[in-house]
């Protein structure tokens, strides 16, 4: 499936990609709206790991044999058995954590205010990954594998 | 000759099968005291036992909880929402026993005495007192006090009930093996009935939590169409809170000797505790309180056996992740260049 490659090569460490996924996932589809407006402004999904030189952005890989999905006690984190894009149902979502437990990427975002799980959707509303759009260096790109 | 393969239901009907998986569960364990058969005595496992209780508890109600594991501490935070006067009653010298170190569980024990909670260590009950309702409990420590609920939480067993008498091996749970089969050909059995592979102290143990659970349903499905499939084991691993206070921990937390090694890092103005044990260089048990995002990195850690010797000085680190791991390593996770 297509997902979203970090470079760490050409990673600056700029972290537009966090404030362009908090834009996308925010009720206010424009950065200053978002920042100034949102009072319920949704955390990146995406973490960028810093150590001087090295910086790179990791979100959900939606893994084949995703480990939340299975380990979700009710049901809420699926994974779409035609796109292969793994969610978070957050009607279903009780906020326990234990998909915070094993995914092995530390890719999902507790989200303790409303107490649900916060992931990587590939912005499936949009159509393309806000972070890789938005990406001044391309060090983000959305494709089939490196 | 071909063995005819049924089981028997209750009502006497016979239901023929090709594959049988056995996945009963548990059941709550009550220990035999006197006083069982008053009212207000009850387990909590099923949500009707939890529906129950919210109904018939008031705001002071004294509700006894036997047991300060997992269920038990869930029933106690629910409890003391619905404004309950709640006591737990715990053998061991801590709750969450299984789970937290005598360091984490006094954070823990410090944040549920904070609301109100009574704990009560190193003792059970001895006697359930009262007419037709429960009115005292009286525990070993020669303690006597006024409840007017009593929760029994002190674990759950292997439902093997259902194969009693029949030649399918049992230990605590029905055996099976890496493939979730039992000792008979086409039985198999998975989940919280089931005494599978632990993968951390390589043998055979009931880990009694919906991840293994899962993971052991598919395994045994797999295999029972025909798709070959052996688990490479489960492990202990929880994630529970109690309001605003998070635990996640998994794998071998309280190390049975000196061939582990452990590190262990404190706040105690954020309450926050982090615990690594390794052994060797690999990962095989943590326990994080508070501080519990990116848990996982550790859980994958010890579930895909990694080398940790590149990287051991950075694993408390507040920021510890991918970027820390060996270039070739962190590159195989991060593009997919794993051979799945
Ligand atoms: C209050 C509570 C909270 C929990 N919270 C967590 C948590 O946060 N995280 C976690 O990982 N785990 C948790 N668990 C544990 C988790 O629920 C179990 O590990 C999991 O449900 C096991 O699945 P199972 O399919 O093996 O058994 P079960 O879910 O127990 O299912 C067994 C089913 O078999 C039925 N059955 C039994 N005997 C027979 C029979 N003879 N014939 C036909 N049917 C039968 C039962 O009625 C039941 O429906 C919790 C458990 C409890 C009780
Ligand atoms: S959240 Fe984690 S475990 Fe789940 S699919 Fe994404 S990377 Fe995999
Ligand atoms: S936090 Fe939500 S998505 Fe994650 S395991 Fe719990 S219920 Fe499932």
């Amino acid at each position: 499936m297509k997902k979203v490659y970090a470079k760490e090569e050409v990673c600056v460490g700029c972290k537009l990609c966090e404030v362009y996924c908090i834009t996308s996932h925010s009720r206010y589809k424009d950065v200053l709206k978002a920042y100034k407006f949102d009072s319920n402004r949704p955390a990146p999904r995406i973490v960028v790991e810093e150590n001087r030189p090295l910086s790179f952005s990791l979100q959900c890989r939606h893994c084949d044999d995703a480990p939340c999905v299975k380990a979700c006690i009710t049901g809420a984190m699926q994974k779409d058995p035609v796109t292969g894009v793994v969610t978070c149902d957050t009607d279903k979502c009780v906020g326990c954590w234990t998909c915070v437990l094993v995914c092995g990427f530390g890719a999902i975002v507790r989200d303790t205010n409303n107490k649900i799980a916060s992931k990587c959707d590939l912005c499936a509303e949009s159509g393309e990954p806000a972070c890789v759009k938005n990406c001044p260096n391309e060090a983000l790109v959305y494709e089939g594998g490196i | 000759m071909r063995i005819k393969k049924n089981v028997m239901l209750e009502n006497g009907d016979f239901v023929s099968y090709d594959k049988l998986l056995i996945a009963t569960g548990g059941k709550p364990f009550v220990p035999p005291i006197n006083g069982l058969e008053k009212k207000n005595i009850q387990t909590f496992i099923k949500l009707d036992e939890a529906k129950s209780l919210k109904s018939s508890v008031k705001p002071n109600s004294k509700v006894v909880i036997v047991g300060g594991g997992l269920i038990g501490f869930k029933a106690a935070e629910g409890l003391h929402e619905l404004g309950a006067d709640v006591t737990i009653v715990e053998l061991a010298d801590r709750i969450l026993s299984t789970i937290l170190d005598n360091e984490s569980a006094s954070i823990v024990t410090k944040r549920l005495t904070g609301d109100g909670i009574k704990i009560k260590l190193n003792t059970t009950v001895d006697e359930i007192i009262g007419d037709d309702y429960i009115k005292e409990v009286h525990l070993k420590n020669g303690e006597t006090f006024p409840a007017d609920h009593l929760i029994f939480a002190i674990g759950v067993t292997p439902n093997t009930d259902v194969v009693k008498g029949t030649s399918i091996k049992v230990n605590r749970g029905i055996l099976v093996d890496k493939n979730m089969k039992t000792n008979l050909d086409d039985v198999y059995a998975a989940g919280d009935v089931a005494e599978g592979y632990d993968m951390l102290i390589d043998s055979n143990r009931v880990v009694p939590i919906w991840p293994s659970a899962y993971m052991q349903g598919e395994t045994a499905g797999l295999n029972m169409v025909g798709i070959e499939n052996a688990t490479k084991g489960t492990f202990p691993m929880n994630s529970i809170g109690y309001k605003d206070t998070y635990i996640i921990t998994a794998g071998i937390i309280n190390p049975p000797d000196s061939s582990y090694d452990v590190i262990t890092k404190a706040d105690y103005d954020k309450n926050s505790y982090k615990k690594i044990v390794l052994k060797g260089n690999n990962v095989v048990g943590f326990i994080l309180i508070n501080d519990v995002d990116r848990a996982g990195i550790y859980t994958g850690l010890i579930r895909d056996r990694i080398d940790v010797s590149p990287f051991k000085d950075h694993l408390m680190k507040d920021d510890f992740g991918y970027v820390y791991f060996p270039k070739d390593l962190r590159k195989s996770k991060m593009l997919d260049l794993e051979v799945h």
